[in-house]
């Protein structure tokens, strides 16, 4: 995947005031908005909630554009700060339970799709079990080990990837990807 | 390595840390690559459905808002500091309150004066002090006969 041209001269540090004003950085936004949503919504199984993060994200980006030091790429830059948004969110969601109305989305809309070839109905009832099954048990997983699950399974980062993202050793994911696979694979039992 | 792959290895590969052994092993056995396949065909169907369920949910047109204000979410941190700001000034009333007891004055000598003289007053009255209006009919009777 290409990085847009801004994103490079962010990374090569060109000073030129980059994506200074709002309307270069709306190139980025365009760019990593998909990836920050989904992210957001496959960690928080809320649209509102993942649109409200993914603004924050591009906020907070761009306010700290300044302090960006080509250290990593731009998508683990706005991961980082998607990773920390959710986190915060999470907190918060859980100190303020009873303002929890919302039902997680609903498997309707799920849809289910398969990695390969378009599934038969009857094939696609079970598939769409499955994944939701999985989402469910991803969803119960303590917040490092869904964090990783997620970046590795739904974003299909690698584990070095993984540990720039969250700040982690390299090790420290490989065991929380572990304990979350034996996790999940314990909760949804015969769906896999 | 022994004759098939062990859980351990199918994480691994799964988490994508493959070693070169167990690469190996995969290219020759077509029942581990095919148990492999099994294992991962869930999570690569899960990972394909969130992708595409964010594509069909993602708002399209919808733009940053500059101005707009970070959502500000009540943190665990934000509100434990504020407990234990709340705890803190609640010890330090009760402390500052309990230590100006301590070192209240004692009382004036005077006052000590005017109570012991009070003492004094009740112990030597003759008459106890709800009875006292009876003394002025007492009194007024028997001056009444020695006017007689």
């Amino acid at each position: 995947m290409m990085e847009p041209a801004v994103a490079s001269r962010l990374i090569m540090g060109v000073e030129e005031k980059v994506a200074d004003s709002a309307g270069d950085f709306e190139e980025l936004v365009t760019f990593y908005r998909p990836r920050i949503f989904r992210f957001a919504l496959a960690s928080l199984r809320d649209r509102d909630a993942a649109e409200t993060i993914t603004q924050d994200c591009f906020l907070n980006a761009y306010r700290a554009r300044d302090r960006f030091r080509s250290e990593c790429s731009v998508q683990t830059w706005l991961m980082q700060i998607a990773v920390n948004l959710i986190r915060d969110y999470s907190r918060s969601r859980r100190l303020q339970f009873w303002k929890r109305t919302r039902d997680a989305q609903p498997i309707e809309e799920l849809g289910a799709k398969a990695a390969g070839c378009e599934p038969s109905a009857e094939k696609r009832v079970l598939l769409t079990e499955q994944v939701q099954a999985i989402w469910n048990a991803a969803a119960a997983l303590p917040d490092k080990q869904r964090t990783v699950f997620l970046l590795r399974f739904v974003e299909d980062m690698d584990l070095l990837e993984i540990a720039a993202v969250t700040g982690m050793k390299e090790g420290t994911v490989k065991t929380h990807l572990f304990r979350s696979l034996r996790t999940v694979r314990e909760r949804i039992g015969a769906r896999i | 390595m022994s004759e098939h792959l062990s859980a351990h290895q199918f994480d691994e590969c799964l988490a994508g840390d493959t070693s070169l052994d167990t690469n190996r092993h995969l290219s020759r056995c077509a029942v581990c690559q095919a148990e492999l396949e099994r294992q991962r065909e869930p999570f690569l169907n899960f990972g394909h459905s969130l992708r595409a369920l964010s594509d069909q949910q993602l708002p399209a047109g919808a733009r940053i808002l500059w101005d707009a204000r970070p959502a500000r979410h009540w943190t665990p941190f934000s509100r434990l500091s504020l407990a234990l700001v709340a705890v803190a000034l609640c010890l330090l009333l009760a402390f500052s309150l309990s230590w100006s007891r301590k070192i209240q004055p004692a009382a004036p000598s005077t006052s000590d004066a005017a109570l012991l003289s009070q003492i004094d007053a009740e112990v030597s009255r003759s008459v106890p002090g709800p009875m006292e209006p009876l003394t002025e009919f007492v009194s007024s009777d028997s001056s009444h006969r020695e006017a007689q």
